[in-house]
């Protein structure tokens, strides 16, 4: 009888053993996955493989690990795995970090089983540092103090892989910018996306334009930047004074012209008044011409008080249809007799008035004189 | 100068007086005179016009100060015939006789009260031209508008006053002047002597009409 046992367990052997044996063979790996899909510079990330046992045996995993040479792994979590069942499948996930170059890495996952076999499957991951494209889209012409415009911002993803949490800002010193920032969200490989911003600079500044996002958990920072100048708007409103005449009644000045739009937009609440040193005065201590066209014209007329000699500025105020406030100044000459004037009094008038009298008296009294009969 | 106060204030007398033929030295020198006091009221304005016009033109001052006075003086002795002949004329349609050279007397004499108005003018002118202020012109033709504006202060149309009351003056001493002349009435004489009158005043008062 027991020779027939020895015999039995020897077969019996024969035909587990290689059964364990096959198990090795049978575990692949069916999945790999990398996020985020590219990484940039610095990023982490995760890798994952996933094995699969296709066999009918469990297969027992010793341990589970990855090595690469340039990429930097956080973590080998798995000095122990255990058995994997047929039919099952595991997941391995590793966390990397990108400290390399752009470019492609291979890293290594090896799986160690116990009988002493391992599998190795090197894994693609990929480097690329490309940032986000920020570019101004749509500007105005030319920037003015204290008129809002609006400015279009547009993002570019020109990665091939998406970021996720895309958020675009503005800033400026002395600019004054609606809304503080938008909002994107996910931004899928070589998709763009535009957004509107209402600016209002008080002064020449440089604007500031950062986009935020992130590649995986890691967060990014794209940057530009727009200069804003100001220049005279070309299709602005331009009144300008002609046909100016001075005139001096009494004791103030009386100024009459006209003032023409030569501009390309209407000129809004035109008013006209003298300027320091100039004290205006009644009738006309300031015009109001009203709204101007383009190529329009109108007459106008002030008065004020000033010393002779000075040069008196003649103050044109008026808007623009977003209600922006514009002025200009046109100096005119008072010297009130075209180029010669008499200081203050040339003379009392009394005295004058006496040398007038006096000579007509005398000559009055000559001629009268004269045609008396003898 | 009882000869000239009896022109002045008894000129009848005084033409009545004059020896055949009349004279034509002392109405020419009374004219001359005349004319040399309107250059020297010339002078101030001329100045103050330089003064007015840029630094290259300063330099021709000299010139035209020159050119003022002789100019006053050219003017007048002009003005003289020219008022003797429209009151000769004037009077020939009246039937008047005489000799033009009685005319041209008469009228000569009748400038001693216009020399005495144009004295005065010129003091008024110079004072004017001394409290004046003048600033320098872009262009020569505002010049015109500048003296202008320069004679409507007080003493500039108290010197115009002057000079149409003198010649008022004048104009008396010319009616009976054209009046022993040329032997007319004494109507047809005023009327001889109103033309050229009417002619000086309303070109004296014209810088004032615009």
């Amino acid at each position: 009888m027991r020779p027939l046992v020895l015999i039995g367990l020897v077969c019996l052997a024969l035909v587990l053993v290689p059964a364990v044996q096959a198990g090795t063979a049978d575990v692949a790996v069916t999945a790999t996955a990398v996020d985020p899909a590219v990484l940039m510079r610095g990023d982490t990330g995760t890798l994952s493989v996933t094995v699969t046992n296709t066999g009918t045996g469990p297969v027992e995993i010793s341990r589970a690990r990855l090595s690469v040479r340039d990429l930097q792994v956080l973590k080998n979590p798995y000095p122990s795995v255990g058995d994997l069942g047929p039919g099952n499948s595991r997941t391995f996930t590793f966390t990397i970090r990108a400290d390399a170059q752009d470019g492609y890495y291979y890293p290594k996952f090896e799986l160690q089983f116990a009988t002493g076999n391992s599998l190795r499957v090197p894994v693609l991951v990929r480097v690329d540092d490309t940032d986000l494209l920020l570019s101004v889209t749509e500007q105005p012409e030319s920037f003015y103090a204290g008129k809002r415009e609006a400015v279009a911002v547009t993002v570019g993803n020109p990665r091939s892989s998406p970021v996720t949490g895309v958020s675009v800002s503005l800033r400026g010193e002395g600019v004054e910018v609606t809304p503080t920032s938008r909002f994107i969200g996910t931004l899928a490989a070589d998709a763009r996306s535009t957004v509107i911003f209402n600016i209002t600079p008080s002064q020449a500044a440089t604007l500031d334009i950062r986009a935020i996002y992130y590649n995986g958990p890691t967060l990014h920072q794209a940057e530009n930047t727009l200069p804003i100048t100001f220049q005279t708007p070309k299709k602005a409103a331009a009144p300008l004074l002609s046909n100016i005449e001075v005139e001096k009644t009494g004791g103030a000045y009386q100024v009459t012209g006209d003032v023409i739009n030569a501009g390309l937009k209407t000129a809004h609440s035109v008013v006209i008044t003298a300027d320091t040193p100039g004290k205006p005065v009644d009738p006309f201590r300031l015009y109001v011409v009203g709204a101007l066209e383009p190529d329009d014209f109108s007459s106008f007329e002030v008065t004020f008080e000033a010393e002779a000699g000075d040069r008196v500025p003649l103050l044109v105020t008026y808007t623009d249809a977003d209600g922006n406030a514009f002025e200009r100044r046109v100096p005119v000459e008072i010297s009130g007799t075209g180029g010669a004037a008499t200081e203050g009094e040339s003379g009392s008038v009394l005295p004058v008035a006496a040398v007038i009298v006096l000579c007509a008296v005398a000559v009055a009294g000559a001629i009268a004189w004269s045609w008396k009969k003898r | 100068m009882n000869r000239i106060l009896s022109l002045l204030t008894r000129p009848q007398d005084f033409f009545e007086g004059l020896e055949t033929p009349w004279p034509l030295r002392g109405p020419a020198l009374v004219v001359l005179a005349t004319g040399l006091l309107a250059g020297a009221t010339a002078i101030p304005v001329t100045r103050l016009t330089f003064e007015m016009l840029p630094a290259e033109a300063a330099a021709y001052a000299g010139i035209g100060l020159v050119a003022a006075v002789v100019g006053a003086v050219i003017v007048t002795l002009v003005l003289w015939v020219v008022t003797a002949a429209i009151a000769h004329g004037l009077s020939a349609l009246f039937g008047g006789d005489g000799a033009f050279r009685r005319t041209l007397a008469a009228i000569g004499y009748g400038y001693v009260p216009m020399a005495i108005g144009t004295a005065i003018s010129g003091i008024l002118m110079w004072q004017l031209v001394a409290t004046a202020r003048v600033e320098p012109v872009a262009d020569p033709l505002q010049i015109q508008d500048a003296i202008t504006g320069l004679m409507s202060d007080p003493l500039g149309q108290a010197a115009t006053v002057v000079g149409i009351l003198f010649l008022l003056w004048a104009a008396n001493i010319w009616v009976f002047g054209l009046r022993e002349a040329r032997t007319l009435s004494t109507r047809h004489a005023l009327i001889c002597v109103a033309v050229p009158v009417a002619i000086q005043v309303i070109m004296s008062a014209s810088q004032y009409l615009g």
